[in-house]
């Protein structure tokens, strides 16, 4: 008898057989159908070959019923899964099942009378039941189909009395959904317990499932882009011209469809579509094509943005116009705040997988700029650890004015090597040596322009003061502007350091970006001089390549050609080409001018861009065997 | 003593209206009278030949007003105090809260009106507009004013804080008021302990409710557990009750 079979009942008589009993019957091979063996549910083991059965936060829109008010009540806080109050929005905010496109969402779970086809004494009744507030954190329907109701959750409370069961069908087909993912107060794990009940003699019987959330996980480089977004400001600076020169990177060699746009006025202008979200998945063992089993759901950034940004309002983009059926949505951060910079989702990036330490992670890892002057909210911090799969970590970021973690690094895919991928890294200590050498002998172009296209620019008046230095020796005769370079260079070999130590990374993963920075404000802290190509938009495409639409860095002029781009397209060569010469089988290089789009505001490409990529189906999270 | 100047606090909090009504009141002193404060400060008056009516009348009004009020009685008042300063130094270490922040605002004010002056005309100058377009929004605004209140004002800048947070929540931008709760992270006090409490449970600003929650987790846990308990119970028992209320509700329509 399986040690969950608990067996207080009353003794048959003999010659009677005795009255059966009920099971949960829950799909802990997780293969999508529910098992027949019913022993050691109550168990639940990581690894491939870890049994235990899985739900799903269900906080997408299946029915499209969540509120959208209009931007100017800024009624954001009202409108966001973990508010209990807050019916009929999100499929996790309701007590139904909210259509067949909810259905899929809903994992099976199934009483079965054992032994099958003997019958319940009259009155005999099963009490199914959650205990511990986790009917705050889970709900169960009374079927597994569209409209089914809750018989278990928030409003009906933690337990359900199934009456006569003399009457009641051989098997109940039920559904389960989560409500919330993991947390840092909710280890993600459920024990569902079913009683069977005799009138006389209370309860005979107790059968014990267990079930785990399937935690939220970020998207990365390797994985393939669906969809991309960018703002549509119109022709502001050049903005136009931007769109269009992102649209021929990210549709090059038939990646993805153009950039999908947010409307201007609607949010006030706001361009840091980085900043706004995360779009991430979890995923739930089903019998669909693999594809089907991953749910992508949004981490929406813990900053209310008319706060933060004085009016600017795309944190609500999401919501607005993403959310809907296989979207989901979630907000770690209630209420919004109006945070720091680092709460921007530019400081929160995934690396693609990576063995480490001795542990494989093959979702890869997060990674997150701390300052702790300004740090990332503790509620997301907290929620991302809390999802266990990609254990995050942090670098130090504080030493930037803005803060995030792209404005140092980036990941591109590089097939055919051991990892499948190049950690790309900005390097001022490159910068100037490349500005050395090109003053140097033989090539003596000390007085190469730099930002020529820029200053052609009506703009140019405008930033010229934040830009003194506009040839190679005016770079290299200013000993404090080097200075400062050498001091960069230092926060990020900090920086680089962690990242190998982290992610297991050898020197040949490693590509050195020329960037300069520069010191801005009272506080003392850096941005990028010239356009930072680190800071880039990694379009991957279904053959394992990518579309690298890079910052044009606007470097030292020479014979007509920018010296950085020349070098940045030297070192990614191996697996990339130029852009105006595409290679089948191998990525393309797009560098894009965003000097007045982005760059001037101290953002580029990446931060201006977001997507939504498609997760491996080769690998699921329950199969991680070092997770605890 | 205490209780009272709690019970002030509450009737503060309770909505500017009534502390309207409050203001107009003098005998409903927001500021209760210790039993050796008018002697001490009555020698210091009569030095300066100011009554220690028109310093009792000037502080209260200061300390019960808000808003433009609060401006027009500085503007009125500060003088008449500023006459008195034992006296003020005397209530700026007074066991009630809220008399001693004011009256360490007042000292503020007189020994650095014009730096504090000059600290939030810069401020209110920020073009808001164009650096909420730049990616760091105006993070980057905030962080410019906490090192600028380090450097140049240093521990001074608190009663500036104090004042922004007692008096000018109502009428001033809310990134301004984000502003200086800010500097408070940058110089954690334990005397700022009390003003953020108190503005923890009043606003209605969540942004603001967010930075105060980390200004007074900035001063230690040691500074603020014993308040924070207090405080926590405080809280529970007013949902007890109101609980009891809503089962009487449910009781009479049942």
């Amino acid at each position: 008898m399986p040690f969950a079979d608990l067996f207080f009942g009353c003794m048959p008589c003999l010659g009677t057989p005795p009255p059966p009993v009920l099971k949960l019957h829950v799909d802990a091979d997780r293969d999508g159908i529910v098992d027949n063996p019913y022993g050691k549910v109550h168990l639940w083991t990581w690894g491939p070959a870890g049994r235990g059965a899985i739900i799903l936060c269900n906080n997408d829109d299946g029915n499209a019923s969540r509120v959208i008010a209009p931007l100017d009540l800024l009624s954001g806080n009202a409108l966001v899964t973990e508010i209990p109050n807050a019916p009929g929005g999100l499929d996790n905010t309701d007590t139904t099942i909210d259509g067949a496109n909810d259905v899929s969402d809903i994992a099976p779970l199934e009483l079965r009378r054992h032994p099958a086809g003997r019958d319940f004494p009259a009155n005999w009744s099963g009490r199914l039941s959650v205990a511990g507030g986790m009917h705050h954190r889970v709900r169960i329907f009374d079927t597994r189909a569209a409209g089914a109701p809750e018989v278990i959750g928030p409003t009906l409370g933690a337990s359900h009395l199934i009456a006569n069961l003399d009457t009641a069908p051989a098997v109940l087909y039920l559904g389960i959904e989560a409500i919330v993912y993991p947390s840092s107060v909710f280890d993600g794990f459920v024990d569902l317990t079913i009683e069977t009940l005799n009138p006389g003699h209370g309860v005979t019987h107790t059968h014990v499932a267990r079930v785990r959330v399937a935690p939220w996980m970020a998207m990365h480089h390797l994985n393939a882009v669906r969809q991309v977004f960018v703002l549509d400001d119109g022709n502001n600076f050049g903005h136009d011209v931007f769109r269009n020169d992102l649209a021929d990177g990210v549709t090059a060699m038939v990646a993805v469809p153009a950039p999908t746009t947010a409307n201007a006025v609607a949010y006030n202008r706001d361009r840091w579509f980085r900043d706004v979200m995360k779009v991430g998945f979890a995923t739930l063992p089903g019998t669909g094509a693999p594809a089907t089993r991953h749910v992508p759901a949004i981490l929406r950034t813990a900053n209310n943005r008319q706060s933060s940004h004085a009016g600017c309002l795309l944190d609500r983009f999401a919501w607005r116009e993403l959310v809907g059926a296989r979207m989901g949505y979630v907000a770690p951060q209630l209420p919004f705040i109006t945070g720091s910079s680092l709460d921007s989702f530019g400081n929160l990036e995934c690396s693609p997988p990576v063995t480490a330490n001795g542990l494989n992670y093959r979702f890869g890892r997060i990674i997150y700029g701390q300052d702790n002057a300004r740090a990332m909210s503790a509620s997301v911090r907290q929620f991302l650890i809390a999802q266990k799969v990609q254990r995050p970590f942090s670098v130090d970021t504080s030493w930037l004015e803005v803060g995030h973690v792209d404005e140092v690094f980036t990941f591109c895919p590089w097939p055919g090597t051991p990892k499948g991928f190049k950690l790309l890294i900005a390097s001022p200590a490159e910068a100037i040596q490349i500005l050395d050498r090109t003053a140097g002998p033989p090539l003596n172009e000390g007085l190469a322009p730099i930002c020529v296209a820029p200053q052609a620019d009506p703009a140019w008046l405008l930033v010229a003061a934040a830009y003194p230095h506009l040839t190679v020796d005016a770079v290299r005769n200013d000993a404090i502007f080097r200075a400062h370079q050498g001091t960069v260079q230092g926060h990020i070999d900090t920086i680089e350091a962690t990242l190998v130590a982290e992610l297991g990374l050898q020197p040949a993963d490693i590509i050195r970006m020329p960037v300069l920075y520069t010191v801005t404000g009272m506080a003392g802290r850096y941005v990028a001089y010239l356009p930072n190509p680190a800071n880039m938009l990694v379009v991957t495409r279904p053959d394992g390549c990518a579309n690298l639409c890079v910052p044009k860095p606007f470097g030292p002029m020479v014979a007509g050609q920018c010296i950085f781009e020349a070098d940045i397209t030297n070192k990614l060569q191996a697996a990339y080409e130029p852009a105006a010469a595409p290679v089948v089988n191998k990525g393309e290089i797009h560098f894009i001018d965003d000097f007045y789009t982005y760059h001037a505001a101290m953002g580029e490409i990446h931060c201006g861009t977001n997507e939504v990529r498609l997760p491996a189906v080769d690998r699921w999270w329950w199969q991680l065997d070092w997770v605890t | 003593m205490e209780r009272a100047g709690r019970r002030a606090c509450c009737v503060l909090a309770i909505g500017l209206v009534a502390a309207s009504a409050l203001r107009a009141d003098p005998n409903d002193s927001a500021a209760p009278r210790e039993p050796q404060s008018s002697v001490i400060a009555r020698e210091n008056v009569l030095e300066k030949d100011v009554s220690m009516e028109d310093f009792e009348t000037g502080f209260h009004l200061l300390q019960a007003s808000d808003a433009q009020a609060y401006d027009a009685a500085r503007a009125r008042w500060q003088g008449t105090l500023a006459a008195s300063r034992h006296e003020l130094e005397r209530r700026a270490v007074s066991a009630d809260w809220r008399t001693a922040i004011n009256a360490a605002i007042v000292l503020g004010r007189i020994d650095h009106g014009p730096a504090y002056d000059r600290f939030q005309a810069a401020l209110a100058a920020e073009d808001i507009r164009a650096a909420g377009r730049m990616a760091g929004g105006l993070h980057t605004v905030w962080a410019k004013y906490q090192a600028i209140a380090t450097r140049d004002l240093q521990g001074a800048v608190l009663p500036l804080c104090w004042e922004v947070l007692l008096k000018h929540v109502n009428s001033w931008p809310d990134w301004q008021v984000t502003a200086y709760l800010r500097i408070l992270w940058v110089t954690p006090d334990p005397r700022s302990l009390e003003p953020l409490m108190w503005f923890l449970e009043t606003t209605a600003n969540d942004g603001h409710a967010h930075d105060a929650a980390r200004a007074v987790a900035l001063l230690g846990r040691a500074a603020v557990a014993t308040r924070l308990a207090e405080s926590r119970a405080k809280h529970e028992l007013a949902r007890a009750r109101l609980d009891d209320v809503e089962a009487e509700l449910t009781d009479i329509g049942r």
